[in-house]
């Protein structure tokens, strides 16, 4: 039975609820990842902060504007949104009880949830503790390396 | 779990020449490349040996993506601060008629004072649930010399064990710091304390020094085939042979964690020099430099040659 901590990341990059927005959009972008866990002054996993949240903080209300008015927004006035927000917490923009995954779940129970939460990314922990991420493409290749091999096509 | 710090990680690149010489153009027979720097090279021969650690530092760009990926493919974990520029590539040209082997080394990224100050966050994280951290080689540009000393400031007020390896004044400064382990590269001895590379009373007299500023260990590699041990139970030298060694790329890692499992296990002082010189000898005898498995160590320990000084 394959688990989670057989195909998770063990990248262990994380913010703190203090890190700035913008510092938290830069990890994010360096890391190629779809988002990180934010972990409070215990090392707990407290939230997770997505490309997701971080596009709403930087356009707010843009489902709705795009609904109403089918109209994109200007970019500079996304621009000095970021700017303004750039500063603020990540705890202000964090998703709260985010989904997390204990490293002894199995891969299938993983991706249920992960679907039916429409999360692409969530952290993994070890009796409490980060150790890793696991993300939808980690699963794939994880059914990939299963039924090939190595995964990769000569 | 342990810690490695590695400041300035690089790839490796080893470049296989018969009849190396500089000045000639030259087709390599044998290229191999493989994330390198101390502590990722103790993080990997750790691994090898069955123990888990998480490797930190600093890494930047294209290379540094590329030593992350290496890293966690061996499933070692990493947390590394990621920096701009570019982590540095070591070109190792490895003569094997001659067998010599010839380094150039670059100097790595810029690390500023918002990359340290991230570092420091995350290694504050990890210690809790840490048992043992190890740090050593050379900063990168901009880290302060007193970098390694903050580190083993930090994993000291929780008592967690420090082995350091490093040389010049960010060595001079770690020692004030007190760490458990400190391991010194003969050569840099002779730079740091004018110290002839064949005395081995000078070596003595130097480690004896830094231990009573309280260090509980000092190893000093002597020629290419010896460590002086300098522990509380006197003075130590552990021989092994050298002779059809493939490489000495990571033979000092191999040491280093030799130690922190020796550590780990309890092991006293006597099988501790025995067991991670063990680790040197399978190391130097791989054809991969962080190759090695705890079964060829235990076989080689009956090799390790100790005489009490």
């Amino acid at each position: 039975m394959m688990l989670v901590r057989d195909i998770m990341e063990r990248d262990l990059t994380s913010l703190s609820e203090e890190t700035p927005l913008l510092e938290a959009m830069a990890l994010i972008v360096t890391h190629k990842t779809g988002g990180l866990p934010v972990l409070d002054n215990n090392s707990r996993v407290v939230g997770f902060l997505s490309e997701g949240d971080v596009l709403k903080a930087a356009i707010p209300g843009y489902l709705g504007y795009m609904d109403e008015n089918f109209a994109a927004p200007d970019v500079g006035k996304i621009n000095a949104r970021v700017k303004r927000v750039g500063d603020d917490p990540a705890r202000n923009y964090m998703t709260k009880g985010a989904l997390v995954f204990d490293e002894n779940e199995t891969v299938s129970n993983a991706l249920v949830a992960l679907f039916k939460r429409n999360v692409r990314v969530a952290p993994v922990i070890k009796n409490g503790s980060l150790v890793g991420i696991v993300n939808r493409e980690e699963i794939l290749r994880g059914f990939v390396q299963n039924n090939f091999g190595d995964g990769e096509e000569s | 779990m342990m810690i490695t710090i590695t400041p300035n990680p690089a790839i490796d690149e080893v470049y296989t020449v018969s009849n190396f010489r500089p000045g000639r153009w030259f087709r390599a027979s044998d290229v191999n490349r493989s994330p390198g720097g101390r502590g990722v090279n103790v993080s990997i021969i750790l691994k090898q040996l069955g123990y888990d650690s998480v490797s930190t530092g600093f890494l930047a760009g294209h290379t540094g993506s590329y030593i992350r990926d290496e890293i966690l493919a061996r499933g070692i974990s990493t947390n590394f601060v990621d920096v701009k520029g570019e982590s540095r590539s070591n070109t190792f040209i490895r003569d094997d008629v001659g067998a010599v082997e010839t380094l150039i080394a670059d100097s790595g990224p810029n690390v500023g004072d918002d990359a340290v100050k991230r570092f420091f966050w995350n290694l504050e994280r990890l210690l809790p649930r840490a048992t043992a951290v190890q740090m050593g080689g050379s900063l990168p540009p901009g880290l302060p010399d007193d970098f390694f000393k903050g580190a083993i400031d930090i994993a000291r007020r929780r008592n967690i064990p420090v082995f350091v390896e490093s040389f010049g004044t960010p060595l001079d400064r770690a020692i004030e710091a007190l760490p458990t382990v400190v391991k010194i590269d003969q050569r840099f001895m002779k730079k740091m304390r004018d110290v002839s590379l064949s005395a081995l009373d000078y070596l003595i007299d130097v480690s004896k020094g830094i231990f009573d500023e309280g260090v509980d260990w000092i190893v000093t590699s002597y020629f290419n085939n010896s460590n002086l041990f300098c522990t509380t139970k006197g003075h130590f030298l552990a021989e092994i042979d050298v002779e059809s060694a493939v490489t000495f790329r990571a033979a000092s890692d191999s040491l280093t964690a030799g130690m922190m499992i020796a550590r780990a296990e309890r092991m006293g002082i006597e099988d501790t020099i025995r067991f991670s010189m063990a680790c040197v000898r399978e190391n130097i005898h791989s054809d991969v430099a962080t190759a090695i498995s705890r079964e060829n160590v235990e076989k080689a320990v009956a090799k390790v040659v100790i005489q009490k000084l």
